[in-house]
């Protein structure tokens, strides 16, 4: 017998126990997490439940599941679309994929994701503008994304089931300990601040400053550069990519306040000569129309918003319609009017006079 | 990658370890060792594939000019100079034109330079090699032993700084290329300490001292000790739970990697401080830097101050890591210079608040900052700060460092006692658990 033997025999039994003990809690934490699947990467819960300060862990669970043909891809402006309406005027089951805060990134892994998962016919996608600036691997949200959960690999989700984190909110969901201002529990519109917001034209001029109307919401410049460079990483490459998808690109209709804002800061040449661009690029593509609401006269109807970019339920279902008519779709021969309509509109609009009217 | 990730223990470390014991076993003891030469590049790759090319080619340099260098001194210059450059355009650019542009008041383009991790410790190994090489100390080393050597993965972003002396015997060892059962335990238990020293002690301090730092200009008396005392625990527990996991992984693979940590907290006075704390950074410069610049002659402590401040200028590119070394230099002088005996618990508390200050310098982020931070430590109004949870684990962490075994007495062993296993492998667990959180999004109202 070699002298060192039992030594080793002794090692082996040790190293075997530390490895359970490592093992076994951490099999025990995966299964609970795994059962409850707080985040909805599985399936689809019983008892509908979204935390929207959770919403980069849950919506690309909803993308993952791929029970629809339909999706709507876009900034907060799109969360208040509701899956029942777009399936009643687009036909087919959609998943409303908008995010907060979204970037022209975030909308192309997005994209991506869901059409690795599903047979999508048919993807609404918002062209925010403000959605396209900055570099094309923009992100707007501070706080790291979580791409475990945003791809189709099932082994990365260990990041996801082995996790504490995971485990408390396992925890607050078996004690039913589901509530508070950011927890929402309808299926239809899982994101939507809509519900519990004020629409009023009153509510849209408070706390705005005439002189500078971006005072309150910050928004970056642009440049056309980074905004047309967005677009083609992002997004053409999945048109290209998808010939048998429908894609509604949507500019959204914005106040019209939100066209004095760009006189301000001078980002209306940038902004209709992205729009001209953009155009340029998918118009000789079969599978692409792009709609126009920031001409509609609904821009005038400031009781329809929260604030100047936010719109209500009410215009979600009209624009629905309109996509589904066909109705505001750009074509070559109406573009330069409409750019030139809305250049004008940038410049004869009256700030003050509508903040004054409205308070 | 860090050894701290999913990737890494659940993956890249059990393919290596099964694939190197089986070619090992089943081949020849070279393709083990390339094996472990090519896992080293994808480890390093994982971070960033674009800086493979220099680390390669920062190893052929080397190997060729330690070919030449024997008994010429215009090679060995060559080498040096080479290392040199390259450490001081990826780390150190930006902080030389930045102290140029304040200086003259020139309006220099800063250009953004991504620093290359572990640049700073495959140069050092490699300089090392090249005066040792020169001076006729080591064989001629196959390539494939040598870029092993300075590439190994265990050591390769955080050290330890190897030396080849230590090194390459072991590499060339047939019998150390076979699975130990006593070694593997050993090193299993290793890496699951420094996983719960890393990720249970320091990364739960760490917001403590990073809040503290950031607002290091207007700390009072309390808030300003508690950041610091959190950033001592920080640092100690990060880079010795890091460098335990480091020789954990080394020892699983059936290699020693030398000890770098040994008690620090526990030393009588700055120099025994600096024989405990980065013990490889520590013999690194009293061989090549403090030898080279007169240390062993005349002017002691010169070399002493000297050597400290390129110490400080090799842990960052900023002039707080300067004065950081250059007081580390000059706190050793006065010990040699006043060599009072006192009790060794007055010592050891002594050197403790000493270190706990200097860190201020290695982490503030600014040397107004610094030492604004030290002003209110030492003269601010003595003020018993809110008590708060992290008070309770800095304190513990504190007393474990100050009267504890360290890691190597306590778990570089092959069988641990069953309640120590335990206790270690549901802390490791614990450990692995909290590796990933959901940071939650605040704007939630658009």
């Amino acid at each position: 017998m070699h002298p060192n033997s039992s030594i080793s025999t002794s090692s082996v039994r040790s190293a075997f126990w530390l490895l359970a003990a490592v093992a076994i809690p951490l099999i025990a934490l995966g299964a609970v997490n795994y059962y409850v699947d707080p985040f909805q990467q599985y399936r689809t819960p019983q008892k509908p439940r979204y935390w929207h300060t959770l919403q980069r862990y849950i919506t690309p669970g909803f993308a993952k599941r791929g029970d629809y043909s339909n999706i709507i891809v876009g900034s907060s402006m799109f969360e208040s679309f509701r899956n029942s309406e777009a399936e009643r005027f687009l036909g087919g089951k959609t998943a409303n994929l908008a995010l907060s805060a979204i970037s022209a990134y975030e909308e192309g892994l997005m994209l991506d994701l869901a059409f690795r998962q599903s047979k999508v016919k048919r993807a609404i996608v918002d062209l925010n503008v403000n959605t396209f600036a900055g570099p094309p691997d923009k992100r707007w949200i501070a706080d790291p994304l979580p791409w475990y959960l945003w791809d189709s690999n099932p082994f990365n989700d260990v990041r996801y089931l082995l996790s504490l984190d995971t485990l408390e909110r396992s925890r607050d969901i078996l004690q039913n300990r589901t509530t508070g201002p950011a927890f929402f529990s309808d299926p239809d519109i899982p994101w939507s601040w809509a519900t519990t917001i004020e629409f009023s034209a009153k509510h849209v001029v408070h706390d705005l400053d005439p002189a500078n109307l971006n005072l309150k919401f910050k928004q970056q410049p642009r440049t056309l550069e980074e905004m047309i460079r967005n677009f083609d990483v992002n997004i053409l490459p999945h048109i290209r990519k998808h010939p048998e998808v429908r894609f509604d690109l949507v500019h959204p209709p914005y106040t019209v306040l939100v066209w004095a804002d760009f006189q301000q800061r001078k980002q209306v040449d940038v902004t209709l000569e992205f729009k001209r661009q953009l155009f340029e690029r998918v118009k000789g593509l079969p599978n692409v129309a792009v709609h126009d609401f920031q001409s509609a006269p609904i821009t005038e109807d400031l009781k329809q918003y929260t604030d100047l970019y936010h719109f209500g339920f009410s215009v979600c279902t009209w624009m629905l319609e309109q996509i589904r008519d066909d109705r505001f779709r750009v074509t070559e021969a109406s573009l330069p009017g409409l750019l030139e309509q809305q250049r004008v509109r940038a410049r004869d609009v009256d700030p003050r006079k509508l903040i004054e009217s409205n308070r | 990658m860090l050894f701290n990730s999913f990737e890494f223990l659940f993956a890249f470390l059990p393919v290596v370890c099964v694939v190197y014991f089986a070619l090992t076993r089943f081949l020849e003891h070279a393709a083990g060792r390339l094996w472990l030469l090519l896992a080293s590049f994808c480890f390093y790759g994982y971070w960033e594939i674009r800086y493979v090319p220099l680390l390669a080619v920062s190893i052929a340099f080397n190997f060729l000019v330690g070919r030449r260098v024997r008994g010429s001194s215009g090679w060995l210059v060559v080498g040096i100079l080479g290392n040199v450059a390259a450490l001081a355009y990826y780390k150190y650019t930006g902080f030389f034109l930045t102290s140029m542009n304040t200086a003259a008041g020139w309006q220099l383009t800063v250009p953004a330079i991504l620093l290359p991790l572990g640049i700073s410790f495959f140069t050092f190994t490699q300089i090392a090699y090249l005066v040792d090489a020169s001076s006729e100390k080591i064989p001629d080393y196959n390539f494939v032993d040598y870029a092993l050597f300075v590439s190994y993965f265990p050591h390769l972003l955080a050290g330890p700084i190897l030396h080849h002396a230590q090194m390459m015997p072991q590499f060339s060892n047939v019998a150390l290329a076979r699975f130990d059962a006593d070694r593997f335990s050993a090193g299993l238990s290793l890496l699951a300490a420094g996983l719960v020293k890393k990720i249970l002690i320091a990364d739960l301090v760490a917001p403590v001292a990073t809040e503290g730092f950031r607002n290091a200009s207007t700390l009072t008396f309390g808030p300003a000790w508690i950041a610091a005392l959190a950033y001592t625990v920080q640092i100690y527990f990060d880079f010795s739970g890091y460098t335990d996991m480091a020789r954990g992984v080394s020892k699983m693979l059936n290699i020693d990697l030398p000890i770098n940590f040994n008690s620090p907290y526990q030393a009588r006075n700055l120099q025994d401080f600096w024989q405990r704390w980065h013990m490889t950074l520590s013999r690194f410069l009293r061989d090549y830097v403090f030898f080279a610049v007169g240390g062993a002659r005349r002017h002691l402590y010169f070399a002493t101050i000297a050597t400290f401040a390129i110490a400080g200028l090799w842990h960052g590119a900023n002039w707080t890591f300067v004065i950081w070394g250059l007081l580390n230099g000059f706190g050793i002088v006065l010990v040699r210079l006043t060599p009072v005996t006192l009790p060794l618990w007055v010592a050891r508390a002594l050197t403790f608040v000493s270190v706990t200050l200097l860190w201020v310098w290695f982490r503030a982020a600014t040397v107004a900052d610094a030492w604004k931070m030290w002003r209110t430590m030492l003269s601010g109004v003595p003020s018993s700060p809110a008590w708060q949870p992290s008070l309770g684990l800095i304190a513990a962490a504190l007393l474990f460092a100050w009267f504890a075994p360290n890691s190597q007495k306590l778990f570089d062993r092959p069988v641990l006692a069953p309640a120590w296993r335990v206790a270690l492998g549901l802390l490791a667990a614990y450990s692995i658990a909290s590796l990933q959180n959901a940071s939650e999004f605040l704007y939630f109202n658009f």
